[in-house]
């Protein structure tokens, strides 16, 4: 049973260090020296950004939130790819065509600022952060199922890895590595779930997903293992038995239970742990309504803001935008961008459908961002489960390496490049050394952070981050973009004002616990409110100040297209 | 464990929130009015200094008259280049118009502060009396003046004429630094026109060579040299373009190798390893191509047999690191630091140029570095960012 998943988790990223070691292909005779053949095209070069973009979030969360929200998790995935449509109409391009290589790059250079880029460097390190916790988190959790480890171990091994992998120099052959990794993926997550509604003849148990019927104990019973006791909410009457002590609960009724093994009897509705609330097939498969819960309007607004407007402030997927050659081609990558995911996102949800049905004690544990990968065993029980399951492990696997590998190195660079002590004096050795224990100290942060956020779901933590790029970043680029009035002092008021609000939204959700109400979808997603604070402040100080010298050179080289000879060296 | 990623979290908030006061906070405090004022002269010659750093012409000097005025607390003042105004603030700044000619101020023309009464304006009603001509003297040329004026209303006091002269002082020196870096820029690009004169007589000679040899046997062959001939030298000679990509800059690379190997058959070995993400760098234009240059001539042709040369280009993060490669006899540690420092013989003043420019360009931990032993072959290393301000391929 361990073994094939581990192998398989094996193969694909012994598979990867490959590409990465052979990616430069070597070139002996003049026939093959041409340079030009050597540059990424833009289906590579999109392949590679959806494979750093895609994470455990996609990977593991979009299904486990689609499991637990129902079609209103579908939010997610669609706000994941539209952000790269905001990111194509009014970011791609204009960006290459400055050359920065960085977001400290070009705030620095935008604003004729030095000290913007130290505080765009602080934002980029939060933002990292925020996203590489999920990704520790996922990685706990799958090690967990995989190999029965705790789930520290999980988070300590893929850390290790990760931040070793780095330091030897993990961007070599970046781009072929991560377009292998976006494959592995979308093989990893497309083949399952097109076998297993292939050998289960279509969608089980559709009462539960589209009509009145709450999910629903298998025919052999439900028995689940409860490590600690929890707080159930049982939708219906039920009979059950508590490690062989039968008890009878009312419908409605609330009960603290465990720690021990539940048994529920076939056909039961399966209760609800605190926080959530059982849903039928019609309130769960509709996509808005209801004033709380992930279906709530605000919270999907908000969600969708978020995702939208913070996917160009993303610090490791903008740096794989330098690959392109000019902004035409910043621009065909993204759209490729926007077609890979799509077909990516076609497949967790599958995923989120069958495990209502077949894996509902994930309900009672909490614990349904593992439905990928408990998924294919429970619904083809057997070697073809097993296979299958190897399969979505190794895709998880792969998702958390890669994301995080990408996190990592802006991590790394940020810290050594941006925060050291005047970077530009040391010399190429010194300052790939410092990049090396940047990339060892980057990652206790987050695999510390990781190890207490164990019980907050993964599309929540990665839900955090967006929403800090979109209050910071997103103002940043789209005012700075396309706006000549932007001030440093502007951006820098409004670049506080959404991190300082947006963090502070977010600890206040944590300490108040599950919040509801009104204004309750604000506080677990802040996205709604602080951008709109982010943008005014940004705006409101620019306008009691003068703008920079050189914004006028800024803009030409920002939007004149290339080849004109417009924005050559300024002065 | 709620807790305590609550205190985590609330920590970063703390420390984001104390990040804000820094950045957005100005020190307030009361000042004295000895302080007050010095205040007020420090931010009028502060405000002043960045424009004129451009050189002095009619943009720079509008955006510093007003700056310049607080500063020296005249009723007026006035920017001039040698024969008309640039620039004026003030009380009847209207009747000093931009471009108008400078024949009331005309005083003794000579480089030392003038005053200039009873000034006669087509306008009667202009209330300028006085003017004192200060003259701005860069380089020991005089460049311009800066003139104050005093109202009808006020007598001319020793301190206006002094402050008169210190300000023009001020306004002088900065001017004198925007020549002194656009000679610094006039500098640069006279390096790179030494270094397309270096390129040598004898390798166009060697190329001519190599394609004459070519064109009866192998005609097609010699008509590919000779438009690999024609795109290197239209690269090499073009001007106007001191920055190119990476990409560009081993394009050229290419055509110059190709025709070092049409001499040099199976003599010259090329390999090629280059990462994607490193071919939109930006570097200084012609400066690999003397890196292989070198390599071909210290592994090749100095020595019988075959010899390899091999070009890495590698992404590390925010660093793009170009390795040029050759297996020839190497050299010592005196002699490759002699090479980048210019003091070497032969392909040494090619080297100390490209690193020279780069490190104008890029600063000083950027350039080339050589690593090589006796007998071991000699590696060139090449040092860029990825990105700096200012610095675009054209």
């Amino acid at each position: 049973m361990i073994g094939i998943p581990l192998a398989m988790v094996v193969v694909a990223t012994s598979g990867a260090a490959g590409v990465g070691v052979y990616g430069v292909r070597l070139a002996r005779t003049t026939s093959d020296l041409f340079v030009a053949s050597r540059a990424i095209t833009p289906w590579w070069n999109a392949a590679a950004i959806s494979g750093e973009y895609l994470s455990a979030a996609s990977f593991l969360g979009v299904a486990g939130l689609g499991m637990k929200s129902g079609a209103a998790a579908l939010w997610q995935p669609v706000g994941f790819t539209a952000g790269y449509l905001a990111l194509l109409l009014f970011v791609a391009a204009p960006l290459r065509r400055f050359g920065s290589y960085t977001i400290p790059d070009f705030a620095e250079a935008r604003l004729d600022a030095p000290r913007m880029r130290l505080l765009a460097a602080l934002v980029v390190l939060l933002i990292a952060d925020f996203y590489l916790v999920p990704q520790l988190k996922g990685a706990g959790l799958a090690l967990r199922v995989i190999t029965g480890s705790p789930y520290w171990a999980g988070i300590a091994v893929v850390a290790l890895l990760v931040a070793v992998n780095v330091g030897a120099g993990g961007m070599r052959s970046v781009t072929y590595v991560q377009a292998y990794q976006f494959w592995v993926k979308t093989f990893a997550i497309a083949l399952p779930a097109c076998l297993l509604v292939i050998h289960l003849g279509g969608l089980p148990g559709r009462a539960a997903l589209f009509g009145q019927a709450y999910p629903q104990a298998p025919p052999g019973g439900l028995v689940v293992k409860l490590g600690e006791s929890r707080t159930l909410t049982f939708p219906a009457a039920t009979t059950g038995q508590l490690d062989g002590r039968a008890f009878a609960v009312a419908a409605g009724a609330r009960r603290r239970l465990g720690p021990g093994e539940l048994v529920l009897p076939a056909g039961s509705a399966i209760p609800a742990p605190a926080g959530t609330t059982a849903r039928t097939g019609r309130a769960w498969s509709r996509p808005v309504g209801g004033a709380e819960g992930a279906s709530s309007p605000l919270l999907v607004y908000s969600l969708l803001l978020a995702t939208f407007l913070g996917t160009m402030g993303l610090p490791h997927i903008l740096v794989r935008f330098y690959t392109s050659p000019d902004g035409a081609a910043a621009r065909r990558t993204t759209v490729r961008v926007l077609g890979l995911l799509g077909l990516f996102y076609l497949f967790p949800f599958v995923y989120s459908l069958l495990g209502r049905a077949l894996v509902p004690q994930l309900y009672v544990t909490g614990a349904t961002d593992l439905v990928v990968l408990k998924l294919p065993q429970a619904a083809w029980p057997g070697l073809p489960g097993d296979l299958l399951a190897g399969l979505t492990a190794a895709g998880a696997f792969a998702a958390f390496t890669s994301t995080a590998s990408g996190l990592l190195i802006s991590i790394a660079g940020t810290l050594s490049h941006d925060l050291a002590p005047r970077g530009g004096r040391a010399g190429p050795r010194e300052r790939f050394r410092r990049f090396r224990l940047a990339a060892a100290g980057g990652m206790v942060v987050p695999g510390l952070m990781a190890v207490l956020a164990r019980d907050v779901d993964i599309s929540l933590l990665v839900g955090w981050a967006f929403a800090l790029a979109a209050s910071t970043f997103c103002p940043l680029f789209l005012l700075g973009i396309w706006w000549t009035g932007l001030t440093a002092r502007g951006a820098a008021s409004g670049m506080i004002a959404g991190a300082v609000s947006a963090t502070a939204a977010i600890f206040a959700g944590l300490a108040l616990g599950e919040p509801t109400g009104g204004a309750g979808p604000l506080l677990t997603q802040p996205a709604a409110l602080t951008v709109p604070i982010a943008f005014a402040t940004m705006v409101l100080v620019s306008l009691r100040g003068e703008p920079p010298a050189g914004t006028r050179g800024h803009m030409l080289a920002l939007h004149a297209p290339e080849g004109l000879g417009l924005a050559g060296p300024e002065r | 464990m709620d807790v305590l990623l609550g205190a985590f979290i609330g920590a970063l908030v703390a420390l984001s929130a104390v990040a804000a006061w820094r950045l957005v906070a100005r020190p307030r405090g009361v000042l004295s009015p000895a302080a007050g004022m010095r205040e007020t002269a420090l931010h009028a010659a502060t405000a002043t200094l960045p424009h004129l750093r451009r050189g002095l012409d009619r943009r720079s000097a509008e955006k510093a008259v007003e700056h310049l005025r607080a500063l020296t607390a005249a009723d007026a003042v006035a920017l001039t280049d040698t024969d008309s105004i640039l620039a004026a603030a003030g009380v009847g700044a209207s009747h000093l118009r931009p471009g108008a000619p400078l024949d009331a101020l005309h005083g003794g023309g000579d480089d030392r502060i003038h005053v200039v009464d009873g000034l006669v304006w087509p306008d009667p009603s202009c209330p300028l009396q006085t003017a004192v001509v200060a003259p701005l003297v860069v380089q020991g040329e005089r460049v311009g003046s800066f003139v104050t004026f005093t109202a009808t209303s006020r007598r001319l006091t020793p301190e206006d004429t002094r402050a008169a002269g210190e300000a023009a002082s001020l306004v002088a020196a900065q001017v004198e630094l925007a020549v002194v870096a656009s000679q610094g820029e006039r500098l640069a690009e006279a390096e790179l026109r030494a270094l397309r004169a270096q390129i040598s007589p004898h390798f166009i000679y060697n190329a001519l060579a190599a394609v004459a040899s070519h064109i009866h046997d192998a005609p097609d062959e010699a008509r590919e040299l000779l438009t690999d001939f024609a795109e290197f030298t239209r690269y090499a000679f073009r001007g106007e373009r001191p920055y190119v990509t990476l990409a560009d800059e081993l394009r050229y690379v290419e055509s110059y190798l190709r025709l070092e190997q049409a001499r040099f058959g199976d003599r010259l070995v090329v390999r090629l390893v280059i990462a994607p993400e490193a071919l939109q760098a930006v570097v200084p234009v012609l400066s690999v191509q003397p890196l292989v240059e070198n390599a071909v001539r210290h592994g090749i042709e100095s020595r019988p047999g075959t010899g390899t040369v091999e070009i890495r280009a590698e992404d590390h993060g925010a660093d793009v690191v170009v390795e040029v490669r050759d297996d020839g006899p190497g050299m010592t540690d005196v002699r490759a630091g002699a090479a980048l420092a210019g003091a070497g013989a032969g392909g040494g003043i090619g080297l100390s140029n490209v690193h020279r420019r780069m490190q104008q360009t890029f600063g000083e931990g950027y350039g080339l570095e050589v690593r090589s032993a006796a007998g071991g072959g000699t590696t060139i290393v090449m040092t860029v960012p990825k990105f700096r301000a200012g610095v675009r391929a054209t």
